[in-house]
């Protein structure tokens, strides 16, 4: 009987290790995450918590809402509120362009607006590919985050809908 | 045939009369029900009418706006509101009134706001002036 010869082993072990990795890949659900640029970051939102994707729409000022929250939009003869990603994640203002978006998110019964600068992407991750935040996070980018990922070769902040909900409603208590 | 439910009928066929302005950098109306009348500022201050702005009755002060020009007399409660403009008087359908979003009922800084109108592709928020005044009534301010 013919001997297995060493480079035949090691193609047999790289088979079985990349068996073994599809199956846990298939083992992960993966899930739809909408990618979009602030400020100089990328970042995205679940996509489960994004019901629509808005071209920028005039915000009608509320007085006396926290900074946070810039005003309302008319979005199709309904009054939706607009939180300000970059004034919660504590990064300059920025100016609209045309590549600005309200990406309308709803979580935990409330919904609202988000600002952001562009939306970028929309990509399916598996959950174990979204690793905990660095540390070079702001304190309070970090307690908007679930993780972060690589995509479209660049670091990823994955940030969770309902805590900025939640961080708006705490923080104005 | 079930006899019509005519409250219920009446209260969704009613219109709601308002008086539209602007004020602390917003367009806001109020239910012209509440409002005895509207005068000018300096008018106000001389009759010795207590005014309160509108900015500062809603935590929105210091924005570096202008003094109101015009003072909304109030009718449940005896002072005057500063505001910047008078826009219009219309009457809507209750059906044209809008919620606003639940985020918004968090807000201590906006429970003075109760609904609002699309008016012109326009947002318009709706002011309830008792409650605006609330905090100035609880604490005998207006004594």
């Amino acid at each position: 009987m013919e001997e297995k010869r060493r480079t035949d082993l090691i193609v047999e072990e790289l088979r079985r290790l990349k068996a073994a990795g599809n199956a846990d890949l298939a083992g992960e659900e993966k899930a739809t995450y909408v990618i979009f640029s602030l400020h100089d970051g990328l970042y995205a939102f679940e996509g489960a918590a994004v019901k629509e994707i808005l071209l920028p729409l005039e915000i009608f000022p509320i007085p006396g809402a926290p900074p946070a929250v810039p005003g309302v939009i008319n979005n199709r003869g309904e009054i939706e509120a607009v939180i300000s990603l970059h004034e919660l994640l504590g990064l300059p203002a920025r100016e609209r362009t045309a590549h600005s978006r309200i990406v309308m998110a709803e979580r935990g019964g409330l919904r609202s607006g988000i600002e952001v600068d562009a939306v970028v992407d929309v990509a399916q991750l598996t959950p174990g590919a979204i690793k905990p935040p660095l540390s070079t996070l702001g304190a309070a980018a970090r307690r908007l985050v679930v993780g972060e990922t690589n995509c479209l070769n660049n670091s990823v902040v994955v940030l969770d809908v309902g805590r900025i909900f939640e961080l708006l409603s705490v923080h104005e208590r | 045939m079930s006899a019509e439910p005519a409250a219920t009928v009446r209260a969704l066929h009613a219109e709601l009369p308002l008086l539209l302005f602007h004020a602390a950098g917003a367009a806001l109306g109020v239910e012209t029900a509440a409002v005895e009348g509207v005068m000018d500022a300096d008018l106000a201050r001389r009759s010795g009418l207590v005014c309160r702005d509108l900015a500062d009755l809603l935590g929105a002060a210091g924005t570096g706006m202008p003094p109101p020009r015009l003072v909304l007399v109030c009718r449940e409660a005896p002072c005057g509101i500063g505001i910047d403009s008078l826009d219009a008087i219309v009457t809507v359908p209750t059906t044209d009134l809008r919620l606003l979003p639940e985020l918004f009922a968090q807000f201590p800084g906006a429970r003075a706001f109760w609904g609002g109108i699309v008016r012109a592709r326009r947002v318009v928020l709706l002011v309830d002036v008792v409650r605006l005044l609330e905090p100035m009534t609880a604490f005998g301010e207006m004594a």
